[in-house]
């Protein structure tokens, strides 16, 4: 990246990396959307995930904007949310995932966007995602929670929304465009060094040669 | 494979696999007929129905014939052997039955996520594949394995409380039941959780935590440089006034990051971490020498990366190494070859010592705790620190009491020196004079 930093115009190409952590019930389907989002695969039954797993995926935003995600794929059982801090803080935004024909799974996933509000960066970027979107279309009966009312408190909230299906993948890549599209990557300054890289994990200005070389890494 | 899982994983291409296999299938039938030896020698039979039910007591050459491998058609009964199982269904005789019998209908809600982790426990294996997903909720299309880790993981969450049911039993539990009955699988279970990794899957995962602070105690011994990369920014740095360099002790209240990623290796025995031959390898040693096989096999593979740790600039990048890299570990000779070489420095710990780091790690959280940090508004939350380590800063600070905490250090028996309690000022002094000497 040789342009100098003065002359950032909006077609300038730009890097940046940012923070994703998921949560949500055990069994909703974080790791499949992740999955979907990352590799674009899907399988009906996923190994249920012990702890947590690491991944990245970069978007590419108009305006020649690569932006990096390094996602936090929790694990959803209960005993594991001690550890939940750990990955949600200094996250830049968060997916909290929530199963539309387990009606208990949005009731989780208040909890989480309560906790987040409370506990995590304040101008952290929520979105809330209703997966299993593919069983409701092929039978309405299976639907336990409205999108309606999911919607009603999502705009209550301030949260992103989305319903999803990580089966067919419809909307998933939307979930990470839009937050993408959210982050507010002008007000981020480039990386003066490493340290500087260590301790604030979104960075504008990184070497481009970054992405690759984690991408290549990223096996997951 | 012969075990009913896939050869070819997202890791390890088929060809990989079919390589691999040439030569150790013959390496196989070699430990075979050694083992059979071996048994004759014992006095004991392998010959009927190749099942046998007993085995060689401790010697150093049982050791060395383990850790080489149990044949796997004796696998099941080797470990039941090894672990004492018939020592704890013995003393049960029928309870296993009638917890059965008395958690049959049971619903709550250990029985809801176990519910929703049988398809979730190995989905791609022979005896647990779930081929018709479109009738999810005929039991009929369920195979035999998924019933009855059904009935033991509802068992044991009833048996053991102050356990439940903890994600990751689902894999062990499951591994078991392709070696063993159902009855002998609960019982192991409740060995394994209770004897070997106490505390380990208990609802506060106490016992996790205990084992990563263990485990860092000794990267920091044994493989300083690794530890100088993951833990410095970390903890506390210590100015070593002999040398006037900077260490950072291990804080095992404030593990790094990368605890996050090695703790779900002992959560679930390395199933799933490692291809799956160097898993059941692994499990032949635990259940003969116990958990310090997981601490070995850790080092070994922090081991193994160290050439590319050492050049890494940015700790995720070190995170993803560490996750991704086992599961690319199939050739299985040249990973216990390297984690028990004589030369590598951590070959020698004992489980008596990591028993003794197990107890000072958590005297050590628990002397934290009682600061009433615990009880503050984020509770355990903080306890272990975060990626970055800037907020739990500023909430350390606000806590007074903590400041006053500074880590104690934890010294390891050197060789030839048991029971003497050394600081680490005096060992380098031994360490010279002994240099001296030779």
């Amino acid at each position: 990246m040789s342009a100098p930093r003065s002359s950032i115009a909006s077609d300038t190409p730009r890097f940046a990396q940012f923070k994703l952590v998921l949560l949500g019930e055990s069994a909703v389907g974080k790791s499949s959307i992740v999955h979907r989002f990352v590799k674009d695969q899907f399988d009906e039954f996923r190994e249920s995930t012990i702890g947590a797993a690491f991944l990245t995926q970069t978007v590419l935003l108009p305006n020649n904007i690569t932006i990096k995600f390094e996602i936090w794929d929790t694990a959803g059982q209960e005993r594991y949310k001690s550890l939940a801090p750990m990955y949600y803080r200094n996250a830049n935004c968060a997916i909290i995932v929530y199963d539309i024909t387990q009606e208990s799974s949005l009731e989780k996933a208040k909890q989480w966007v309560k906790e987040l509000q409370r506990q995590a960066n304040q101008d952290i970027i929520i979105a809330l995602a209703g997966n299993k979107l593919d069983l409701a279309e092929s039978d309405p009966s299976t639907r336990k929670i409205k999108k309606e009312d999911a919607f009603t408190y999502s705009r209550e909230e301030n949260l992103l929304f989305f319903e999803v299906s990580a089966k067919t993948g419809e909307g998933v890549k939307n979930i990470f465009q839009s937050i993408a599209k959210k982050l507010p990557i002008d007000d981020f300054k480039p990386a003066s060094s490493n340290a500087n890289l260590r301790n604030s994990r979104h960075n504008l200005g990184v070497d481009l040669s970054r992405s690759s070389i984690n991408q290549s890494s990223c096996n997951c | 494979d012969r075990y009913g899982f896939k050869k070819k994983t997202q890791f390890v291409s088929e060809d990989e696999y079919n390589q691999w296999w040439i030569d150790y299938e013959v390496y196989l039938s070699r430990r075979k007929k050694k083992w059979e030896i071996f048994m004759k020698q014992n006095g004991l039979s392998s010959y009927k129905n190749d099942n046998p039910i007993r085995f060689p007591t401790k010697s150093n050459k049982l050791k060395k014939y383990i850790r080489k491998g149990i044949p796997a058609e004796w696998r099941g009964n080797a470990w039941w052997f090894y672990a004492k199982g018939s020592e704890k269904l013995n003393a049960n005789i029928g309870l296993y039955d009638k917890i059965i019998e008395n958690t049959l209908n049971i619903k709550n809600q250990d029985t809801e996520i176990i519910e929703r982790d049988l398809n979730r426990t190995f989905p791609d294996n022979l005896y647990f594949k779930n081929d018709n997903f479109l009738n999810l909720t005929n039991l009929s299309t369920e195979t035999p394995l998924v019933q009855a880790l059904r009935r033991v993981l509802t068992a044991f969450a009833a048996y053991q409380p102050q356990i439940g049911y903890c994600q990751s039993l689902n894999f062990i539990a499951g591994l078991l039941l392709i070696f063993m009955d159902e009855e002998k699988s609960f019982w192991m279970l409740v060995i394994i959780t209770t004897k070997l990794l106490p505390g380990v899957h208990d609802v506060n995962l106490e016992g996790v935590n205990i084992d990563q602070g263990v485990l860092m105690l000794c990267l920091k011994e044994y493989l300083p440089n690794i530890w100088e990369k993951i833990g410095f920014d970390f903890n506390e740095p210590s100015v070593n006034k002999q040398s006037k360099k900077k260490t950072a002790e291990v804080n095992v209240r404030k593990l790094p990051p990368i605890t996050l990623c090695t703790a779900s290796w002992f959560m679930s025995c390395f199933i799933g971490i490692v291809p799956i031959e160097s898993t059941l390898r692994i499990w032949d040693c635990f259940f003969y020498e116990e958990s310090k096989i997981f601490i070995k096999m850790a080092l070994t593979i922090f081991k193994l990366c160290e050439p590319k740790i050492l050049k890494m600039k940015d700790e995720m990048e070190v995170f993803q190494l560490i996750q991704n890299y086992p599961k690319k570990l199939i050739d299985v000779n040249t990973l216990f070859d390297t984690c028990f070489k004589k030369r590598n420095g951590y070959n020698h710990i004992s489980q008596d010592e990591i028993n003794r780091c197990r107890k000072f790690v958590k005297d050590q959280r628990r002397k934290t705790n009682n600061t009433g940090y615990m009880s503050s508004k984020n509770g355990s939350l903080i306890e272990n620190g975060d990626v970055n380590g800037n907020e739990s800063y500023n909430i350390l600070t606000k806590n007074e009491e903590l400041l006053k905490f500074t880590p104690e250090i934890y010294d390891f028996k050197k060789n030839g020196l048991v029971g003497v309690h050394w600081n680490h000022a005096l060992t380098k002094k031994m360490k010279k004079q002994m240099i001296k000497r030779k």
